[in-house]
């Protein structure tokens, strides 16, 4: 016998068919631009709308069993927006991989 | 083998994404079920014995090279020859691969194999399954890849660093989302906590510490993003830090191309195998030229009696060809399968069969469901 006799999923359902819906085309292709940054300490740089960028990530750490929020991040927007003044952020490099989109074989 | 014509499920597309499964249609058809393909029990016996086989091969392989020092061969980095042979030395832990095989006139030919970040993972081991249910549920399918995932990761939980093993894909591709998740699916069936970052996201403190979003250390990590990326990526360098990574730098060895010549002055006119060489076809007038790191069939050349008969543009091929022995899958009314079979945890589980209308199987290759078939064909 080679096939299985039961198969069950725990994680993957309907969230990850869920992810084939289209990206809205408008928001894709707009004209405008954004200018943004994670937090006060960081420089405004542009955002043009057709670039893919995910929402802004909360970033900290744990310190005597509480966690402390440094500020956000995006892998999405330029490196001088997401580090500024914060001197744990700026400790951590990000984006050091991940320049391919795709790698399906 | 054969090729049966069939109608599909009424809403297949809704059957399919019911379990998950988003990226059944491009702009072409992927997954097709108008069709199957069956085997006979002997057929798969073939190609179970075929796999197990060339899954040993491929060690053997991966040590001579190493003893060999034939990295050049590969277009290896220097910088990470001590990386892989760590990984090596210290049996870093496999999860799973995936061997394309051409099956035809009784012949099982090795054409490459996918050893680091192979893909249709979810599709041969869930999808097809779910569709025999529907279709012919007291037949059988070489498929026992969802319960091989989950027993290959409950061995391998004692041999991961302590921490949550986090799980790691590039941004912007279903395809490969679905197929990291669903191996962190079976992870998680085996006991072993979890966590999921995307690759461009990983973050790098103290110059050798991987970090999650929330700046926590990476201790063990899945990643379906290829060795021959990160080697030239500016975290490439990190790599030699105390993070386990699944899968091990050595099958940066074996996902490449190289590993073909390789194979054949190992173990000359092996049956499971064609001919390959370096540098030049040498005396083959029919032979395919493949990059040593293409994927999707990109750049490759077919050539027969000296003509060539079908090439796919792309952008590989910096880093050199192999030749090949050419040897063309099998037609079925214009439809050209080429079987993968899949090894988990060190042995052959399944299979899975992708056809296109051409020789070269590319990114418009159809995912076609099997069964077998009780009787000899």
């Amino acid at each position: 016998m080679k096939k299985s006799k039961f198969i069950k999923l725990v994680l993957i359902t309907g969230a990850l068919a869920s992810c084939a819906k289209k990206e809205n085309k408008e928001w894709e292709y707009g004209a405008n631009n954004y200018h943004v940054r994670t937090d006060t300490s960081a420089a405004y740089t542009t955002i043009h709308n057709r670039h893919w960028f995910y929402a802004f990530r909360p970033y900290g750490y744990f310190l005597y069993g509480r966690y402390h929020t440094v500020g956000y991040w995006s892998s999405g927007i330029h490196e001088n927006s997401n580090t500024g003044r914060s001197a744990t952020k700026s400790a951590i490099a990000r984006g050091g991989f991940g320049r391919a989109t795709t790698v399906s074989s | 083998m054969k090729r049966i014509e069939i109608l599909p499920r009424n809403n297949w597309q809704k059957e399919v994404e019911k379990i998950g499964f988003g990226f059944h249609t491009t702009n072409v058809p992927y997954w097709f079920e108008s069709a199957y393909y069956s085997f006979s029990m002997d057929e798969i016996d073939k190609l179970e014995t075929a796999t197990n086989d060339l899954w040993l091969m491929c060690l053997d392989a991966v040590q001579y090279v190493i003893d060999q020092h034939l990295y050049h061969r590969f277009s290896i980095p220097e910088f990470y020859v001590h990386l892989i042979e760590l990984s090596w030395e210290k049996d870093h832990p496999s999860i799973y691969g995936r061997f394309d095989l051409c099956y035809r006139d009784g012949q099982i030919k090795l054409l490459e194999f996918n050893a680091d970040t192979p893909t249709s993972l979810f599709e041969a081991s869930i999808v097809q399954w779910y569709w025999l249910q529907d279709f012919h549920p007291s037949m059988d399918q070489f498929n026992s890849i969802h319960e091989a995932l989950i027993g290959t990761w409950s061995y391998l939980h004692p041999y991961l660093n302590k921490g949550k093993l986090y799980f790691s894909c590039a941004k912007r591709n279903l395809e490969d989302l679905t197929t990291t998740e669903y191996l962190r699916d079976c992870a998680m069936q085996a006991g072993i906590e979890t966590d999921f970052i995307f690759i461009d996201d990983l973050g790098v403190r103290d110059n050798a510490v991987f970090v999650d979003n929330h700046a926590n250390k990476i201790n063990n990590i899945f990643k379906l993003y290829p060795y021959e990326f990160m080697f030239h990526e500016d975290f490439g360098k990190n790599l030699y830090s105390t993070t386990l990574w699944i899968e091990p730098s050595w099958k940066a060895i074996l996902s490449n191309k190289a590993i073909l010549p390789i194979l054949w002055e190992l173990f000359p006119h092996h049956p499971y195998l064609l001919p390959a060489y370096f540098d030049s076809p040498g005396t083959m007038t029919n032979y395919v030229k493949k990059p040593l790191l293409s994927r999707e069939g990109a750049n490759i050349t077919i050539v027969e009696n000296n003509k060539i008969i079908e090439h796919n543009r792309g952008n590989y091929g910096a880093e050199g060809y192999v030749y090949q022995g050419l040897f063309k899958l099998p037609n079925f009314d214009g439809n050209h399968a080429v079987i993968g079979s899949w090894v988990v945890g060190q042995e052959a589980v399944g299979i899975g069969i992708r056809e296109s209308n051409g020789l070269i199987s590319n990114d418009g290759s159809r995912f076609v469901p099997h069964l077998i078939t009780s009787f000899a064909q």
